[in-house]
């Protein structure tokens, strides 16, 4: 059975230009222990897809009627996007979910100390003495391997590095146990060596603590290390679903082939002899202030047809757990 | 255009070039440090040639790029462009050189003038250094950049914000080309764009390299468009440059620990690869007390008692390749295999 149901998500976001549909129709579930990936471009609608999940998105989103994200805990069922109260939203903000940000500074208040808002998040949610929460506390920096972790628990934010800063979050949002830890580009904004060691910790926590992980990122490099499905956006919608090792070996969207085709890949120069071309995807991103008829990709896609531009396709299983939303992706026979 | 003539002099030469910033640590108190940047960096690059600034944040590659152009004064070292000294000339005799080098910047929304419209971003750095005669001989030069980096030519008449990122970087490259420049500094010029929108400048900038016998010093830290777009590359570890080596040499047999720990952790966008991956330790020492010795010592997985003490030169480790590691002097290399 699935942690959390996303069915038919569509946000949209009033504004000065008009109204935006940030997500249109997108479903997907998160298996308990799993690592899904949610990759995309910029305006993919990968973070607010992320965000709907704790209802996190600013006050000018709209959920369309049919949206539901649902959370199976063990004893009930919790439809998110009918919360309502802040008290109310507490079973997933913190809760269940917790989330990691790529800016770990924007996520520490700057004038508390670590240690305090780790606390204080542990005795909201845990409801266990002060004492107790900053055992727990100090154990959690130690366990993401900050060093002297009852000094860093003293310290201020901007007083640890970026790599550390990263670890504390991830410390943070692990304390309390959640079912689910949503990282939105956790890595984007560190060097390669550190990204390496927090992804290597992202791994370890998961199996240790046992939760989800619901990852987003614009870095295939990254998705292809760590995640066991990958979701790929496109313009707000879903185009693809796959295990991973399908996604990269087999990719049946054109835009997923292209966005693997323009990746440059290490080791390239061992291979080829002189310089090769990238293969490109001609064109930029449909504007989603204006409804998009048809297939999104369509403007940009080698293959698209008459059909492509007036008919939008639906997600179809096209092999055994591989869904695509494309008229001429190839079907595989499925075995029952 | 990859094969690069080896007797050609260098378009590009530094030699030992240093910047360190100093630190005021409040007002009317003196100097109370230096952030050590830049400390002694030497290479070339030949015409027609990319050589590839790599490095985490903080080691120093954008400021070499800013201290060549002189956006920075260098604190010591010599920077030679095509057999002129540029370093220590008065910024009036640099004006009529900086025509023949221009930068592309990594955010194409801070680096264009919001005010002006393409034609005259574009204008200026052509009437600014008299090269042409005529307002038709401008409009031709003006139409030409556009061709160059495949932009409509009546685009010229939209404002920056009308366009997208990869658009944008298209026009600051049109710019950095407009005053027919040899060498082309590209800070981080592709960094901030999508996954799709990068493979077409990554493109863009190879294509214009071989039709226009175009220099680049591409200071990047994504290995991989590196890797794409380099003939060699130059590792920097906290204001040193660690290894040169050309591009395949590089990237088949790094000799730097640091180099060989900087390509392992290169996420690979193939979920059946597992390599082994060099995990480093902490993070990278502040540039303002760097470690004694050889710099990444702390870091370093193989480190010995020499590289706490002495600091490494650049010696050749192999054909078109040298590393600063002591690893690879003959002289401590049973000591090494000891350790």
């Amino acid at each position: 059975m699935s942690l959390i149901t996303v069915d038919s998500l569509t946000v949209q976001f009033d504004t000065d230009e008009g109204r935006i549909t940030a997500v249109e129709d997108v479903s997907f579930a998160v298996a308990p222990g799993e690592i899904l990936g949610l990759v995309g471009e910029s305006g993919s609608g990968k973070s607010v897809t992320a965000k709907s999940l704790m209802r996190l998105n600013s006050d000018n989103a709209r959920y369309a009627a049919q949206s539901r994200v649902v959370l199976h805990l063990d004893d009930r069922k919790v439809d998110v996007l009918s919360l309502r109260t802040g008290r109310e939203m507490q079973i997933v903000r913190g809760g269940a979910i917790s989330m990691i940000f790529q800016e770990p500074m924007a996520s520490f208040a700057p004038a508390i100390t670590i240690g305090d808002q780790m606390v204080e998040q542990l005795v909201l949610h845990r409801r266990i003495s002060e004492k107790e929460a900053a055992r727990v506390s100090i154990e959690m920096l130690e366990r993401v391997g900050i060093s002297d972790a009852a000094k860093r628990f003293g310290q201020y934010a901007f007083e640890l590095s970026g790599g550390m800063r990263q670890r504390a979050m991830i410390a943070m949002a692990l304390s309390t146990r959640p079912r689910l830890l949503i990282a939105d580009e956790p890595t984007t904004a560190l060097d390669v060596t550190i990204q390496a060691q927090v992804l290597d910790l992202m791994l370890e926590l998961k199996q240790k603590v046992g939760a989800a992980i619901l990852l987003i990122t614009h870095d295939l490099g990254v998705v292809a290390e760590v995640a066991e499905r990958i979701v790929v956006m496109y313009a707000g919608r879903k185009v693809e679903e796959a295990r991973a090792r399908d996604l990269f070996a087999n990719p049946r969207h054109p835009y997923t082939q292209g966005l693997l085709g323009a990746v440059p890949k290490l080791g390239s120069s061992l291979e080829e002899k002189g310089r090769t071309r990238l293969s490109e995807i001609p064109g930029m991103v449909p504007n989603l202030k204006k409804p998009i008829e048809g297939c999104a990709f369509a403007s940009r896609c080698p293959i698209a047809t008459d059909l492509c531009r007036k008919v939008a396709p639906a997600v179809e299983a096209k092999a055994l757990g591989h869904f695509v939303a494309c008229h001429h992706a190839p079907r595989e026979a499925i075995a029952a | 255009m990859t094969n690069v003539p080896a007797a050609a002099p260098p378009l590009l030469e530094v030699k030992d070039l240093k910047k360190h910033f100093p630190i005021r640590t409040g007002f009317l108190s003196g100097i109370s440090g230096y952030v050590y940047a830049v400390d002694g960096v030497s290479f070339s690059i030949s015409r027609g040639e990319t050589l590839s600034l790599v490095g985490e944040s903080g080691c120093g590659k954008s400021t070499v790029g800013r201290t060549v152009l002189r956006l920075l004064e260098p604190t010591a070292g010599e920077v030679w462009l095509d057999g002129q000294r540029i370093d220590n000339i008065p910024l009036r005799r640099l004006r009529p050189l900086r025509r023949r080098m221009q930068v592309v910047f990594q955010d194409p929304f801070s680096s264009l003038n919001p005010r002006l419209k393409v034609r005259d971003i574009l204008a200026e750095p052509i009437t600014n250094f008299g090269l042409a005669s005529s307002a038709s001989e401008l409009d031709d030069r003006i139409a030409d950049l556009m061709d160059k980096v495949r932009l409509p030519r009546d685009a010229v008449k939209r404002f920056p914000h009308e366009f997208s990122g990869g658009q944008r970087q298209r026009i600051g490259i049109a710019r950095a080309l407009a005053p027919g420049s040899d060498l082309i500094i590209c800070d981080e010029a592709v960094s901030a764009l999508d996954v799709s929108v990068k493979a077409q400048i990554v493109n863009l900038l190879s294509d214009l390299q071989d039709e226009l016998g175009l220099s680049l010093l591409f200071i990047s830290h994504d290995l991989a468009i590196v890797e794409h777009i380099t003939h060699r590359v130059a590792v920097m570890y906290l204001g040193k440059i660690v290894e040169i080596a050309d591009k395949r040499t590089l990237f088949a047999a790094p000799k730097h620990p640091y180099t060989e720990a900087l390509l392992s952790a290169v996420p690979v966008p193939d979920p059946t690869t597992r390599r082994n991956r060099i995990i480093l330790k902490g993070d990278v020492p502040s540039p303002i007390r760097p470690p004694s010795g050889c710099r990444f010592h702390t870091r370093c997985p193989h480190a010995f008692d020499r590289c706490k003490v002495e600091e490494p030169v650049l010696r050749t480790v192999a054909p078109g390749q040298v590393a600063a590691c002591h690893l690879h002097d003959p002289v401590s290399q049973p000591v090494a295999r000891a350790a």
